[in-house]
């Protein structure tokens, strides 16, 4: 299955997010990188993997990753 | 709790879409709206649009065109190597192989069936026609604009403006005029005139890093990192050198030429999350967000765009990064956009600008109108503020040392250095009032919220 990057926003009221990223890593999500003190994450997976990602109640949202550019 | 994966879909009937069909309207028959309109279409747009692909190959760029907007292709490779290339019917398209960029002969809304499909690796702009320097009629025209635009601003402070009066004498703003000591953006905006340096406040600039020999620059930076894999904070591109420049250069710098920065005491801090090609991963973004508000920064600057996307404007990420800002003090600032093309069209505030937990701001001319290009407000997301965003001088890498660009991307560090001299006035004041501060204290202009928000913002 085809694996895409994506951004990870966790839910705002979680304290810490080291439990819900060892279960996305469980889930064998590839975390590419963790920004704690704005709740996000990069990661990469398949469409399975972000089905069970967006059912998690520790995630607030995950959308594909994109490219931005200066003005 | 399920939240879904947002998907790329086009809304019939949206602002966006009837602006892409009155986009078609302007460039293929004869407008109807105003005679301006029509003059400007005459004068700079060719009718046609430029395509420009991003990591495709050839065969995926091809695809794509004819797929996707049913087009007629050709590829450059097609045509005799010394033959002009160019598209001839409606609804056909050239593409140059070797530039990764196709001409499209065809309406607004077909060529924007690809931008859909395509996964936003593209970028489509209206073809122009070129001139050569100092041909251009319009040269003249916005000089004289310029000039009395500046010249009114400084009267009108000279007679009424009696809050500037207090602050400086007018002898001194006189001899700002005549000696052209600061920016034109500086004056319009009060900054000249402010006695708050920005001393004490933390401000980020997160973009394609900057100059780190550059005189006026060099000994202003306190703290610097790159996101980008590989490469040093040092910028390439320039647009960051002139960004910093433009939020926190010297009041009184070391270049010669007026003084082109607003808090000009401000901890600077400066993440490059922008390759040296001015464009750059989200992960790299959102890794530099977190070192910035993470390291205490009390106001970060994005002159920085994400792909423009008309079915999902909104990146529900910033919603959440935006408000996590504002509930721990900080404010973050992004450029609005630079996709209109006024009157001809306008396009909506892009992303992660129109977050609406995220200052969104636009960019005037002299005139304290709307620039041509600035993205404008829509219900999904406003346009909060407005700053001078044309023809702005500041610093630029050596050995050029100074240029003047234009873009709401000018605009954004203008109004982050303003807010740090807001901090400054007013110990205490962060976050979420600050940007109330911003919002009441700026100078009213004649054109509507959706245009330029609550107007100018206007230093303390």
């Amino acid at each position: 299955m085809t694996k895409k990057r994506y951004t990870i926003t966790f839910d705002p009221k979680l304290v810490d997010i080291a439990e819900p990223l060892k279960r996305l890593e469980e889930l064998g999500m590839h975390v590419e990188s963790t920004q704690p003190f704005i709740g996000t994450a990069v990661v990469s997976g398949d469409s399975d993997q972000v089905e069970r990602v967006q059912a998690m109640d520790a995630i607030q949202g995950i959308v594909e990753t994109r490219l931005f550019q200066a003005m | 709790m399920t939240t879904p994966v947002l998907r790329r879909k086009r809304r019939p009937g949206t602002r966006e879409a009837a602006e892409f069909r009155s986009g078609q309207s302007d460039s293929e028959s004869e407008p109807s709206s105003t005679a301006m309109t029509s003059e400007l279409a005459r004068r700079f747009y060719t009718g046609r649009y430029i395509v420009v692909f991003r990591g495709h190959s050839t065969s995926e760029a091809v695809f794509a065109l004819k797929r996707a907007s049913g087009l007629q292709v050709a590829s450059s490779s097609d045509f005799d190597r010394h033959a002009s290339i160019a598209p001839g019917l409606m609804g056909s398209a050239v593409y140059l192989e070797s530039l990764g960029v196709a001409i499209a002969e065809a309406p607004l809304d077909q060529v924007h069936q690809l931008g859909i499909s395509a996964a936003n690796r593209l970028q489509i702009v209206p073809e122009r026609f070129m001139f050569t320097a100092g041909s251009l009629r319009l040269d003249r025209d916005y000089l004289e604009g310029y000039r009395a635009g500046v010249k009114a601003f400084v009267d009108d402070l000279l007679a009424h403006g009696e809050s500037a009066s207090r602050r400086l004498p007018a002898a001194t703003l006189r001899a700002a005029e005549v000696d052209h000591d600061s920016t034109w953006g500086l004056l319009k905006t009060e900054v000249s005139a402010s006695r708050q340096t920005g001393r004490g406040i933390k401000l980020a600039i997160l973009d394609t890093g900057y100059d780190q020999n550059h005189p006026d620059l060099s000994q202003r930076v306190a703290l610097s990192r790159s996101f980008v894999p590989g490469v040093s904070v040092q910028d390439v591109s320039g647009h960051g050198t002139h960004c910093l420049g433009i939020a926190g250069g010297l009041h009184k710098p070391i270049s010669d030429g007026p003084r082109y920065g607003c808090a000009g005491e401000a901890e600077l801090m400066v993440g490059k999350v922008l390759g040296d090609d001015g464009s750059g991963d989200e992960g790299w973004l959102l890794n530099g967000l977190n070192w910035a508000l993470e390291n205490g920064a009390d106001i970060v600057s994005l002159s920085i765009e994400g792909p423009y996307d008309p079915a999902s404007p909104v990146l529900p990420q910033y919603e959440a990064i935006g408000t996590r800002a504002l509930d721990a003090g900080r404010l973050i600032i992004a450029a609005a956009g630079n996709y209109s093309i006024r009157p001809l069209l306008t396009r909506p505030v892009a992303s992660p600008a129109c977050a609406s937990t995220i200052m969104s701001v636009g960019a005037i001319g002299p005139d304290d109108r709307a620039a041509s290009f600035s993205c404008v407000g829509t219900s999904a997301s406003a346009v909060d503020l407005s700053a001078p965003g044309v023809s702005i001088e500041s610093s630029y890498p050596m050995p050029r040392t100074r240029k003047v660009e234009s873009g709401t991307s000018m605009a954004a560090p203008l109004v982050a250095g303003i807010a740090a001299l807001h901090m400054q006035a007013t110990p205490g004041l962060r976050g979420k009032a600050l940007w109330d501060t911003l919002v009441t204290t700026a100078r009213r202009l004649p054109e509507g919220p959706s245009d330029i928000g609550a107007g100018c913002a206007v230093a303390p």
